[in-house]
């Protein structure tokens, strides 16, 4: 009650005393100087402090506080140098400017904050087959970053975020959630660039591909990748704001395959054995993160698209066992032991493959199967966290 | 998702000033003691980085951040705290990063500790619907004896966090609020909200913490700075 | 902080979390229908569907979860509709014939779907659930803010449903400070007839 009336009479207080304070502040409702026309931000250039760009760079410097010390980003050195090296290559004097934090994140993204904060998810790197499908992306970021979008879309929107929700949507791009309720979602209503935006980023992004010598027709290739995803998935359509964001495949397909013929290099290139050799061994876990989202029909389709290519076929069938395991729906554990037992001795099937068909053969009531598989999982790996409950299961079954 | 996420962003503001308003049981500011230990002859304070934003409510409710306040109110708020200080035979000095990994990594946990226990104390004993019986009758939290690294690192007897979001409405908001009062729909007005605590750096116990809400206060100018600051102080041990 | 306060307060206004936390002390007290424990000195605690948090400080400083038999397809966890848009749709769910390395994978599974980092099980032993035969194991996992943190679960299936006591809190200081406390409380728990 108390309080109620404070603020009342608060509120009369700013009434009354606003008229000196705001009397000599600029008779519209934004800050600072009227819009300028959208020239290209300039190599180390800083929005003037008074302007609206200013606030939103001081936002993002406020976000890329939170990255730096969150529990998401990866801090592989091998990693974050490739993905540094591509950026590099392609954004030439803004190199410097550009501070590129990996996060550990399912699905794919990469974003860029006004400041120069360029954040890619793990997830991408299961959708870029090469360097030059990456180099597509990161261009496409960095297209958006030196043609100001983001002070662009801050004016434009009709229906505006607060300060609290641009913060909170630049960490949910990033991946670093703010808090419980930054979605996907919430972050494309808040965060989206308009069509023309990303139409823009494309063009710029294919032009710095072709200038550092990359093949071009590598970023229509990646969006034959990413529409295969899709097939068949009609929750992930509707729910998924990227596609809602972004102009059609279709549309982009066309349009970067027109600017490949006009802008393509001589020797154009892809790098795609650079690419698999630093990403080989950190596949298998991006692929765990995507299941934890437990998307069945999305992850079905990727692991479709990837097994093809992946020169570590074990690994894929072991995970698409993983994943009948995990659906667990009537007839998922049969499926599950048919794709571990075509995985079983081919490359890249890793230990824990035994563990998982064990357990797949105990929900079937093959016990002496189960406990032999069990066995033979402790052979390979003696010193697993989980040993001393896997041999009071074999020991429960016998 | 959509619609929701446009009626969360609308709703947010009102919310949060609803938060502020609800009948609170405690209001503070809290003490654990009346004046701070003096038996170092030389008292230090150090101010951890102090969060501070400021922005300006337009009519459409969006809160546009304004960089340039900012940073003056950084530095009005800053000297405030020193001069308020000062007067108080006590020494303020600035958190320096330490050059060591290590020791850079444990003040980052502790730093994000401290936002743990704050958040906890915003919640749990202003906000009534989420009190905790077991500390009904006294304040007690702790950051725990881990400190102590903070404090041989920047040679600091207690460290200071301090907290302040504040928003200003521009002349078309003040408008539409007087419109509003007269008819009595209650148009949230450039809303003051931030607390400060302050850490015993040889137990870890939070030994003071006020929160401030008010809706009125200027970080803009140092006179008004001051005034803020002066508030937000309450009861600070001597 | 601000923003902490305004997620929180919308999360928990419209998760209809105005339950609030009540006082549990003395000598034995039940949790859920088929469980009890005797706490060590007095707690907070708060019922969300089939979990019971308890703490002292509050959850971000230390949560005791018991978790008072999920059924086969329920999550671990309640999701309240503020926090999750589909709250049972993509939740990792408990099945009746899981073995304890797929439960400790059903816990990862769901604190990642919370928001936490890293998060990592070791050490799954059997061992007591009170007086029952069960399983323990060991989590470390980083909050969404970076705060490191650590905690154990105990846990049994009994009729077909899963008991759990994870005990959670930061890395400095808190996790130690009421480990011993809380591992004397689990010993007491007991199946009621």
């Amino acid at each position: 009650m108390k309080f109620a009336r404070t603020i009342g009479a608060a509120l009369a207080a700013v009434v009354l005393a606003a008229a000196p304070a705001w009397a000599d502040m600029t008779d519209h409702d934004g800050p600072g100087e009227p819009p300028k026309p959208f020239e290209d931000l300039k190599p180390s250039e800083r929005p003037a402090p008074s302007s609206d760009e200013a606030g939103l760079w001081m936002l993002a410097d406020r976000a890329e506080q939170q990255i730096k010390t969150s529990g998401a980003v990866v801090r592989d050195p091998a990693i974050n140098a490739y993905v540094r090296g591509v950026v590099c290559k392609l954004a030439g004097p803004y190199c410097g400017d550009i501070r590129v934090y990996v996060v550990r994140h399912a699905d794919y993204n990469a974003s860029m904050m006004p400041n120069g904060v360029m954040t890619v998810w793990t997830g991408l790197f299961l959708r870029t087959t090469n360097e030059a499908q990456l180099a597509a992306v990161l261009g496409h970021e960095i297209g958006h970053y030196v043609r100001r979008h983001a002070v662009q879309r801050q004016r434009d929107l009709i229906d505006k975020a607060g300060a609290n929700m641009i913060v909170g949507s630049m960490l949910g791009a990033a991946g670093i959630p703010a808090g419980p309720l930054v979605t996907l979602a919430l972050i494309g209503s808040v965060y989206s660039y308009s069509r023309d935006n990303e139409r823009e980023a494309d063009e710029v992004g294919a032009r710095l591909m072709a200038g550092a010598g990359y093949d071009v027709r590598e970023a229509a290739a990646l969006w034959t990748n990413i529409v295969a995803e899709r097939k068949d998935d009609d929750e992930e359509k509707s729910k998924s704001v990227f596609f809602a964001t972004h102009p059609e495949p279709e549309e982009r397909q066309a349009k970067l395959e027109a600017l490949a013929k006009e802008l393509n290099p001589a020797e154009p290139v892809r790098h795609e054995p650079e690419f698999r050799a630093v990403f080989a061994l950190h596949l298998l876990g991006y692929l765990r993160d995507e299941l934890n989202l437990r998307h069945y029909v999305k992850f079905g389709n990727l692991l479709d698209r990837i097994e093809n290519e992946n020169p570590a076929p074990g690994e894929i069938k072991f995970m698409r066992g993983e994943m009948y395991r995990l659906r667990a729906k009537e007839g998922d554990d049969k499926k599950a032991l048919e794709s571990y037992t075509a995985a079983e001795g081919l490359h890249g099937a890793p230990h824990e493959l035994l563990r998982s068909l064990g357990v797949v053969q105990s929900h079937l009531g093959d016990k002496a199967a189960a406990r032999e598989s069990y066995g033979k999982y402790l052979e390979l790996e003696p010193d697993a966290e989980d040993r001393e409950v896997i041999r009071v299961m074999i020991k429960q079954d016998e | 998702m959509i619609r929701f996420a446009a009626a969360l962003k609308r709703a947010a503001p009102v919310i949060a000033l609803a938060f502020l308003v609800a009948g609170c049981a405690t209001q503070g500011p809290f003490a654990t003691a009346e004046k701070l230990d003096r038996r170092a002859a030389d008292l230090k304070i150090v101010l951890m980085p102090p969060d501070i934003t400021l922005s300006e409510l337009t009519v459409g409710g969006v809160q546009e951040v304004n960089a340039e306040w900012t940073a003056s109110a950084k530095t009005y708020a800053q000297q405030a705290l020193q001069s308020f200080l000062q007067q108080r035979n006590t020494q303020l000095v600035a958190y320096k990063e330490p050059e060591n990994a290590g020791a850079g990594h444990m003040h980052e946990q502790l730093i994000k500790l401290h936002e743990a226990v704050g958040g906890s104390i915003l919640l749990h004993q202003y906000f009534q619907p989420l009190q905790l019986p077991t500390k009904k009758d006294k304040f007690s939290w702790t950051l725990g004896d881990e400190v102590q690294a903070l404090g041989r690192d920047e040679g600091a007897d207690y460290a200071l966090f301090v907290h302040i979001t504040d928003s200003y409405s521009s002349p078309g908001r003040v408008a539409a609020q007087i419109l509003g009062a007269f008819i009595g729909v209650g148009i949230p007005g450039g809303v003051q909200v931030g607390y400060a605590s302050l850490v015993d750096l040889r137990t870890g116990e939070v030994i003071w913490f006020n929160r401030l809400a008010r809706a009125s206060g200027d970080l803009r100018k140092p006179d008004a700075a001051r005034a803020t600051i002066d508030v937000l102080m309450s009861k600070f041990p001597s | 902080m601000k923003r902490f306060l305004i997620l929180a307060t919308v999360a928990l206004a419209l998760g209809g979390c105005a339950n609030g936390f009540s006082l549990v002390a003395g000598e034995r007290a039940k949790i859920g229908t088929a469980m009890s424990v005797a706490p060590e000195g007095a707690w907070n605690r708060q019922i969300l569907g089939n979990n019971e948090i308890w703490t002292l400080d509050g959850p971000a400083l230390q949560t005791l979860r018991f978790v008072a038999g999920a059924a086969d397809g329920e999550p671990l966890m309640p999701r309240p509709s503020a926090t999750f848009n589909e709250p049972q749709k993509d939740a990792p769910k408990f099945h009746d014939n899981m073995t304890p390395p797929e439960v400790a994978e059903l816990l990862v599974a769901t604190f990642t779907q919370f928001g936490a980092n890293n998060t990592e099980t070791k050490g799954l032993k059997p061992a007591k659930f009170g007086v029952d035969e069960g399983f323990r194991f060991e989590i470390a996992f980083t909050a969404r803010s970076g705060l490191e943190c650590q905690g154990f679960a105990v846990g049994r299936i009994k009729d077909k449903k899963l008991y759990m006591a994870i005990y959670t809190a930061p890395k400095l200081f808190f996790y130690e400070r009421d480990r011993g406390r809380v591992d004397r409380m689990i010993e007491t728990l007991r199946f009621e007839a």
